[in-house]
């Protein structure tokens, strides 16, 4: 299931909101919580609720006989056992066929194997259970000993499919104390009224206006305004939908009494490649932060190993968004262009305007988005190649130039999104009042175009 | 924000959502609706099955239910459609660019496609039906006093055909427009899917008594012949996929091209397609139906014979679901042809079982108009009987281009069957398309379609398999 759908949004979500509300008890509501979390996985494919629960279920036993051995060797084995069996249990989804096809292809064979289909959301229960299991291997937290409890916190369908990836710490007290005020409930629902928005009037119109122009590969090829036009669009596809999922999954943490960390903080206005990955999906890039680079050494090492820590994070991180060589190329480029900004920024001073830094850095992260949008390497480098003007296809189309006077205030609304005006602007005390009048207008909007998504207009429409 | 406000609009927001989920579950429909707007069938009421349920299939199915059968689903699409309209710049001619067939761009310093620099000449080619096509004009006045004119006695010439073979045929054929030199491909249609089509025209063929016909014709829609219309330079708009079909099918099957006939008549600034509906207009449908009915030996109503009246303006399909305001500025006009001879229209409602509709539904919605003929594509079986003096029945297999043909047919038939595929019933209809075609006695079979259901799509496949 997911949240932007009438499924969740008619049935589900009132449903939990309301008998949760109902119980006083924490235990209730937490039981009320598992079980509804455990169908919402299960609504989407029930057979891989066993393997979310053989995750869950080893890193609890693994983290509970962490607090009962004394031995560091013993200690590292049962880490690298929960970490090593989830990690395989992963990466038998995840990467079995690319690994596959990839060894194929290396002698001279074509495409052996299909991908397995991917449980849902398992790259982010995976990467939760291990954090669990390290922070309690590191004292940073202690073992939970209820199983339940310890499976409420991999589960929480807030954050379960899609993030942002909770560390236990942050949620191990609210879990056997916690309480939800009118204010926070409230609250939290603005927030998810504003993913909604940002997933169904944002994202899922920059993803209709894409599908109209024509891709890299195809028969024709791509101007260089259509290719800009749509990795910009791309751009803020990927951002309203993700970051949109983030807010509704946040805002419905806080609903029930949980404080989840921000994944998102206007990463299209970063001034750098760096900052840019601090502001784009946070919890992630703390993950390999903490549980990938500083373990390897992070940078307080000889300048060779340096590079092998970022290249070896960059290219997992490229790796954890997709079985496929763009998304290794991805992380690839990033971990180069992140080396060459601080080689910059220590051998070249130079005044350079911020709003040229942010224009520079937002070029980059379209052509780094045009790898990532394509399933296949050679078809995004044609896509990079015809933003260059080098494929050949003129400057401009007439899908781009429709796409584009069809779109244009979609675009300038998305861009507008972008930018953290809206925050100042929500505290002023006029703009708070009538702030249910603007959530309540959102919320029927999305709902209306929610319940449009499946107009299928025939072949007069299609392009 | 005070406490009490909070909790109002919680209570708001949450229950409007909970009662949404009510009136869904209570109201909607279960069964599965065909959708005009969209041509398709709206998702129905899944199933819970343990393979379906296992494998997640039941809840995607579940959610395009549940968005399939909102309560007044329509109404909302609609909005949304106006709503987006609103907020975009792009003109038709915009529209237009896009549709055209990007891979071959009109412009004249763009060389042809290689594949097609053996395109054909200039001017379109003859339409392969034995008859000549008549070119009437439409009259600017209504006629005062129409003349009924009973059909003469009919001779039908059943050709003898050559034996076909595939490779007399490109791989490749389809509709297309010349303009300025330059020819462009607008539809593109496989040579195995267009023989194919044929083997449903020829078991319609084999059930017929001696001296029966079948008569095709497959109509693009308007939005490519607009681009000719609107394209600078305009030369011919033609199709080459009829020889094909004719070639295949059995002797008694006789092939209309539409795509030439009503080129011609673009090419003479005649108005025959709508520009904010995906239809032919009645004048364009006439022109076709001419042709048609000469082919096999009828003598077609003569136009200014039909009793008319005329509505404006007319906003189409298209508008409907993309009211641009250059549509609105270039509203249709909507004539409304009907038989000057006494006629019933009847609906088949049950087995044995009849009942009236009015030929021309006054009361069709504004936003769907051009289904005032017929009341709209309907099933499971609809008859006209006129009294025009004619002794035979023909069977009109059709989707909703046929709307405005079949009440044409009743100066040369007792009585036209009107069937859509779509909507056929065979227990509500009496029995297969099969045996109505014993029981009533049909002679002539008239194919006539849009593009949109010729053939890569289900709808011949589906009145094949109706046939029993």
């Amino acid at each position: 299931m997911v949240f932007s759908s009438l499924t969740f949004l008619c049935f589900f979500l009132p449903s939990v909101i309301v008998l949760h509300t109902a119980f006083r008890s924490l235990r209730a509501r937490n039981a009320v919580l598992l079980v509804f979390s455990l169908v919402f996985y299960a609504w989407g494919e029930p057979i891989w609720l066993l393997g979310m629960l053989f995750t869950t279920g080893l890193n609890y036993a693994c983290a509970l006989l962490l607090t009962r051995i004394a031995s560091p060797r013993k200690r590292r084995f049962a880490l690298f056992l929960a970490v090593a069996a989830s990690l395989a249990f992963l990466v038998y989804f995840k990467y079995t066929a690319f690994a596959v096809n990839s060894l194929s292809a290396l002698i001279g064979g074509g495409r052996v194997m299909e991908p397995l289909r991917l449980p849902l959301g398992i790259s982010f229960y995976t990467f939760q259970a291990i954090t669990y299991t390290a922070d309690v291997y590191k004292g940073k937290c202690r073992a939970q000993s209820n199983p339940l409890l310890a499976l409420l916190y991999i589960a929480c369908f807030p954050q379960m499919i899609a993030g942002p990836i909770v560390r236990y710490a942050d949620v191990a007290e609210k879990l056997t104390n916690r309480a939800v005020s009118a204010d926070d409930a409230y609250r939290g629902f603005c927030r998810l009224i504003v993913g909604l928005s940002k997933k169904v009037l944002i994202a899922n119109l920059c993803a209709e206006a894409i599908a109209a122009l024509p891709a890299s590969g195809g028969e024709q090829a791509l101007s260089v305004a259509g290719s800009w036009l749509l990795m910009l669009l791309f751009a803020f596809q990927i951002y309203f939908d993700f970051s949109g999922y983030s807010d509704m999954g946040i805002g419905m943490g806080r609903m029930f009494g949980f404080k989840y960390p921000e994944n998102f903080n206007y990463p299209y206005i970063s001034a750098s490649v760096t900052e840019f990955w601090r502001r784009w999906h946070m919890s992630l890039g703390a993950f390999f932060r903490d549980y990938v680079y500083i373990p390897l050494g992070g940078n307080r090492v000889p300048a060779r190993r340096w590079v092998f820590n970022v290249m070896a994070v960059w290219l997992l991180t490229g790796l954890w968004h997709g079985a496929s060589w763009n998304f290794v190329a991805w992380g690839a480029y990033y971990g180069l262009l992140l080396m060459a900004e601080r080689f910059a920024a220590r051998h070249i001073r130079l005044p350079v305007p911020k709003p040229l830094r942010v224009a520079v850095t937002m070029v980059f992260v379209l052509f780094g988005w045009a790898l990532f949008y394509y399933e296949s390497l050679p078809a995004g480098v044609g896509h990079i190649a015809a933003m260059l003007g080098l494929s050949g296809g003129g400057f401009a189309d007439p899908a781009a130039v429709y796409v584009l006077k069809e779109n244009a205030l979609l675009m300038c609304a998305a861009a507008l999104c972008c930018l953290p005006w809206a925050k100042p602007l929500a505290r002023a005390r006029a703009v708070s009042c009538l702030r249910p009048v603007f959530m309540s207008l959102l919320f029927a909007l999305s709902f209306l175009f929610l319940v449009g998504q499946s107009f299928n207009p025939f072949l007069y429409f299609r392009f | 924000m005070r406490k009490a406000a909070q909790i109002i609009c919680l209570l708001l927001w949450l229950g409007s959502a909970a009662a949404a989920g009510v009136y869904m579950a209570v109201f909607a429909e279960r069964g599965g609706v065909f959708s005009e707007q969209e041509n398709r069938l709206l998702a129905p009421m899944p199933q819970a099955l343990p393979g379906t349920v296992g494998s997640g299939a039941y809840m995607d199915d579940m959610e395009l239910y549940l968005q399939d059968s909102f309560p007044r689903r329509a109404a909302v699409v609609r909005f949304i459609q106006a709503l987006r309209d609103r907020t975009g710049f792009a003109s038709y001619a915009d529209y237009l660019a896009v549709a055209r067939p990007v891979s071959d761009p009109l412009t004249s310093d763009y060389p042809p496609l290689p594949s097609e620099s053996n395109v054909p000449p200039p001017s379109p080619p003859p339409s392969p039906s034995p008859s000549p096509s008549p070119s009437p004009s439409p009259p600017r006045e209504p006629s005062a006093s129409p003349s009924p004119s009973p059909e003469p006695g009919r001779q039908v010439i059943i050709p003898e055909k050559p034996a076909p073979r595939a490779e007399d045929f490109p791989s490749v054929m389809g509709v297309y427009m010349q303009t300025g030199g330059h020819t462009s491909t607008l539809q593109r249609y496989g040579r195995d899917a267009v023989i194919s089509l044929t083997e449903t025209l020829n078991r319609y063929a084999d059930l017929l008594p001696e001296g029966g016909t079948v008569s095709f014709t497959m109509t693009p829609q308007s939005v490519y012949a607009n681009l000719f219309v609107n394209a600078k330079n305009r030369e011919a708009f033609y199709s080459d996929f009829e020889q094909c079909v004719y070639a295949f099918s059995r002797d008694n099957v006789f092939v209309t091209s539409s795509a030439n006939i009503l080129g011609e008549a673009m090419t003479r600034e005649e108005y025959v397609y709508f520009r904010t509906d995906m239809h032919w207009t009645p004048y364009g449908t006439y022109l076709v139906y001419s042709d048609m009915v000469s082919a096999i030996g009828h003598t077609p109503t003569p136009y200014e014979d039909f009793v008319k009246t005329e509505e404006s303006p007319f906003l189409g399909t298209y508008y409907r679901d993309k009211p641009t305001s250059y549509m609105r500025e270039n509203a249709d006009v909507l004539e409304l042809l009907k038989p000057a001879f006494p006629h019933e229209f009847l609906r088949v409602t049950a087995p044995g079982q009849t009942k009236a509709v009015p030929l021309l539904n006054e009361k069709a919605r504004a936003n769907d108009r051009y289904t005032v003929y017929l009341g709209g594509p309907a099933g499971p079986w609809s008859i006209l009987q006129s009294e025009s003096g004619a002794e035979d029945s023909c069977l009109v297999i059709t989707d909703s281009f046929g709307l405005a043909f079949v009440p044409m047919l009743a100066g040369q038939y007792r009585q036209t069957h009107y069937c859509d595929p779509r909507y056929f019933n065979a227990a509500a209809a009496g029995g297969s398309v099969a045996e109505l075609i014993e029981l009533y006695g049909i002679k002539d079979v008239f194919v006539v379609l849009g593009d949109l259901h010729s053939f890569n799509s289900d709808f011949m496949r589906t009145a094949g398999a109706q046939l029993g």
